[in-house]
């Protein structure tokens, strides 16, 4: 059932309705008038400055994680069909973080060039992004959940979101800071990783609840 | 003994009498801190007058805190017992809440002027309320949103303990992003080193602020009742005035 779900995400974002383009797009323009506005290049603000890009290009699409299935109907036919809360939670999150969070991470180092960052540092900014990225799906994941039912929630979404990024967004960036000098192995990057394990422990449960709780369970 | 007074009904025969005791408590006991912290108790040796800050500052932020975690705690009763008078409660100290954050983040950085030179700080202490007063704001907005009201209880109970569980993480990671990058750590005067003549004064607004919230939570939880109740069956008056019209 997680299989059938997670294919029919795949397919409907291969034929556009994803949305993925648009945070693609969000995301280049953030750093562009990053660019215009910080006067230039910054590799020093570069790390903290993809980290927000990403962060906010999840954020921005993520009403489009259950609200248009929750919509149509399709979430209560899934459930219909057999499928738990559970296998649908888990199966939505493998296909946002596919289809949202991995085109940004792909996009990182390309935009890192126009910040005029150097291979360590953009290497250090995609690694953290990587291991970040559960933690950006799980939350992104509990709020669309939530916001599921309601249709612009987009303002309150970020609301709802914001405060569980920060410990992400902050040992993020520090991880991507550090690595040029102290590569992987650092405490950064081992809190960075614990998040994303708390937020994924965290998330799902919560996520299946909200699921439960907008069907009217 | 709590489920004793589940009961709706026992509940506002509780409330009759707690309410007045809370609030002519929490006039008395604010009355009596304000006269001793603002003008009675010396000024602190190395603070100055600016010491008069910390007895609106701090028992603000120990309530904001309280107040959340009672949020926390009443949103868990609510979502595994579904009562609804837990889900009154915690929707009830959201606002008393949210304001004693805003207090503690106004008077703090009023404070900070004076005594660190700045209004404002990335400090872990400061940054962490800050991130508390958004994650009132969001748990509010879950109930203004969501217009079914079964619905919006499960999901605001839902976002009031993710915050919470959240909340020891942020003071804990900011703590650390601090430690590793700034060395300046502003350390609050800790209760134990405190003087007696500070010590009394702090304590009266500990206890006033404490039954200010806990006043202004029984006001709301039995407005909620009223409300519930008009809902369900409106009053004859109101009904004949409807009639009428």
């Amino acid at each position: 059932m997680m299989r059938a779900i997670l294919l029919r995400d795949l397919r409907l974002a291969a034929r556009g309705a994803s949305g993925t383009g648009l945070s693609l797009a969000f995301m280049a323009l953030f750093v562009l008038l990053c660019g215009l506005a910080l006067g230039g290049s910054q590799p020093a603000l570069g790390p903290g400055l993809l980290w927000l890009a990403a962060t906010l290009s999840a954020l921005l699409g993520l009403d489009r994680f259950y609200q248009p299935d929750q919509e149509t109907g399709a979430l209560a036919q899934m459930h219909h069909a057999g499928a738990s809360e559970t296998a649908i939670a888990t199966a939505k999150c493998l296909s946002f973080a596919l289809t949202a969070i991995i085109p940004l991470i792909l996009a990182a180092p390309f935009l890192a060039l126009l910040l005029g960052m150097d291979g360590p540092s953009i290497t250090g900014t995609v690694l953290s992004l990587i291991v970040g990225a559960p933690a950006l799906t799980a939350y992104a994941s509990v709020t669309g959940a939530l916001l599921a039912g309601q249709r612009s929630g987009g303002v309150l979404a970020v609301i709802l979101t914001a405060p569980l990024l920060i410990p992400v967004l902050i040992f993020g960036t520090e991880a991507a800071n550090v690595f040029a000098a102290d590569g992987l192995a650092t405490v950064q990057f081992r809190i960075l990783a614990g998040l994303s394990f708390i937020a994924v422990a965290l998330g799902l449960p919560a996520t299946v609840a909200a699921l439960a709780a907008n069907r009217g369970a | 003994m709590f489920s004793r007074f589940a009961n709706p009904q026992r509940f506002v025969g509780l409330a009759r009498w707690l309410g007045p005791l809370l609030g002519w408590g929490a006039l008395v006991t604010l009355t009596l801190g304000l006269w001793q912290s603002l003008i009675a108790s010396p000024p602190e040796a190395e603070h100055g007058e600016t010491v008069r800050i910390m007895y609106v500052h701090v028992p603000a932020a120990w309530s904001a805190m309280a107040a959340y975690s009672a949020i926390a705690i009443a949103s868990l009763v609510s979502f595994v017992w579904r009562h609804p008078l837990a889900d009154m409660a915690a929707r009830s100290l959201a606002l008393p809440g949210a304001a004693f954050t805003a207090l503690a983040l106004i008077t703090g950085s009023l404070w900070g002027k004076p005594d660190w030179g700045t209004y404002w700080q990335w400090d872990g202490r400061m940054t962490s309320v800050l991130v508390l007063f958004f994650i009132y704001v969001g748990y509010m907005a879950i109930w203004q949103v969501v217009e079914d009201r079964k619905r919006a209880s499960r999901l605001a109970a839902i976002t009031a303990m993710i915050g919470w569980v959240n909340i020891p993480i942020i003071k804990f990671s900011v703590e650390w992003w601090n430690t590793l990058h700034q060395s300046a750590t502003v350390s609050m005067p800790e209760s134990p080193g405190l003087a007696m003549e500070l010590l009394v004064p702090l304590m009266l607004m500990a206890t006033g602020y404490t039954l200010l919230l806990g006043w202004l939570t029984v006001r709301g939880m039995l407005a909620e009742i009223a409300t519930a109740r008009a809902a369900r069956c409106p009053a004859p008056a109101a009904t004949a005035r409807m009639e009428a019209l």
